[in-house]
């Protein structure tokens, strides 16, 4: 068992708590089942602390009847197998903490730093975030996180969110990009030397389409497009409406971003490891 | 065309080289304006211009012999991304249609790339989807959903017809 877990005696079944930290506050994940211990143990290990100091909130996981429970303060219950309600504990992990820091603006995206370098990936789910982030830091590139990227909107910084990535299995031939979505998924290990724990500021943006047997291009945007498309990725532009329409001006006018037309991920990182190598390290707006 | 519409109070717009994106607080929502239609907002809210240098204004702008059809579908595209003060009076547009004003354009020697349009973005009122989606929200395979099962939905809420359970 993990040397972060706490484990308290309840009514019926033993009960263990993992404290997930970002940026200073720690979200409770409580339950009586050894595999979802496990699997939080396994997806946030850059990220458990050993103790409670400035709670973000709980979400519980218990078993019930063959299957799992999900519970927490502001929401219905989830119900589901291992599988799903690991997922949506991850989801929910996100989202609690996007609403504690409703500041920042998040975007969906991955995010790699190498030599004050900030890359961030950008797009929707299926997109490949995943699949880049990790082959960049398989030639040296560290990563900030994986999935969501929590961004300073006054200094331009990506604060480390580096839960353990989850990307798809390619089967080594073209694909439609229909059946993307329904690829089997794998978690990768990353070692501690692949995660930086430090804010890095933005240096680059890529937003990668997947196209079936496409050959690996990069195009850069015109800034208004490059805006837009940010628009898009946010996923908490609620909490900022004008004030992030003006951040991603901002931010389009003062960085590189390109669109990644792609058919293999393997064959185009060496294209993203050129690229991250040119950016500017510092970029002021 | 004797005079113009007016553009609506209360955008918030960011120039970004030649193109803007404007957000509009009233209906939540982000456009971007290509160049032309750039150029026409900026000198619509120039109040005092007339039509004809609006026109000799887009046509130097584009290079091409004339600007009235641009400057007509440049205005189609303004009102139909409710941007103009429709409470303000203007003369009617005729009615023509897009194509036909397209194929006006095209006559008048501007290639298509430069035709007005805007693009229209609804962000979610809500915190957007991350890794995966949760029971009621709408998908189109079963790997986007929390649960992995999207199935048909029982009411009309997605577009799609197919909801994660």
């Amino acid at each position: 068992m993990d040397e972060n877990l706490t484990v308290g005696e309840t009514e019926s079944a033993l009960t263990a708590e993992q404290y997930i930290e970002f940026d200073g506050q720690q979200l409770v994940v409580r339950s009586d089942a050894a595999e979802i211990i496990d699997f939080v143990s396994r997806t946030y290990r850059p990220m458990l602390v050993p103790r409670l100091t400035t709670s973000a909130g709980w979400i519980e996981v218990r078993r019930a009847e063959g299957e799992y429970v999900l519970d927490w303060a502001d929401g219905p219950d989830f119900h589901g197998d291992l599988e799903s309600v690991c997922r949506y504990l991850r989801h929910q992990v996100q989202l609690r903490f996007i609403r504690e820091r409703s500041d920042l603006l998040w975007l969906h995206a991955g995010a790699v730093e190498r030599e004050g370098r900030c890359l961030l990936i950008s797009g929707p789910t299926g997109h490949g975030k995943s699949s880049l982030v990790t082959l960049l830091c398989e030639r040296g590139w560290r990563m900030l996180s994986d999935d969501v990227a929590p961004v300073r909107m006054d200094t331009l910084e990506v604060l480390p969110y580096p839960e353990r990535p989850v990307r798809r299995v390619y089967p080594g031939r073209d694909l439609r990009r229909e059946e993307v979505g329904l690829l089997e998924r794998e978690s990768v290990q990353m070692s501690d030397d692949a995660i930086s724990r430090e804010a890095a500021r933005i240096s680059g943006i890529v937003l990668p389409v997947f196209q079936g047997g496409a050959k690996a291009e990069l195009v850069r945007l015109a800034a208004g497009d490059a805006a837009l498309e940010l628009v898009r990725n946010c996923m908490n532009f609620v909490d900022h409406k004008e004030a992030a329409v003006d951040f991603v001006s901002r931010i389009a006018r003062a960085v590189p971003i390109y669109r990644l037309c792609y058919g293999t991920a393997s064959e185009t990182v060496h294209l993203l490891d050129g690229l991250g190598r040119h950016l500017e390290v510092s970029i002021s707006v | 065309m004797t005079s113009l519409p007016q553009v609506r109070t209360g955008l918030l717009s960011n120039q970004l080289d030649d193109q803007v994106l404007v957000y509009d607080p009233r209906a939540d929502s982000v456009h971007l304006l290509d160049p032309t239609t750039a150029r026409v907002m900026e000198l619509l809210a120039d109040r005092g211009r007339t039509t004809d240098e609006i026109v000799v204004e887009i046509a130097r702008q584009v290079d091409v012999p004339s600007g009235k059809a641009l400057l007509a579908l440049a205005i189609d595209e303004l009102r139909k991304a409710d941007l103009l003060d429709e409470s303000v009076s203007s003369s009617p547009q005729p009615e023509v249609s897009r194509r036909e004003l397209l194929r006006k354009v095209a006559l008048a020697g501007a290639a298509a790339v430069i035709a007005p349009a805007i693009v229209t973005l609804s962000p979610s009122p809500a915190y957007a989807q991350g890794s995966c989606l949760a029971k009621k929200d709408c998908c189109t395979v079963n790997a986007d959903c929390c649960s992995n099962k999207c199935d048909p939905t029982t009411g009309s809420a997605c577009p799609g017809t197919l909801e994660c359970h």
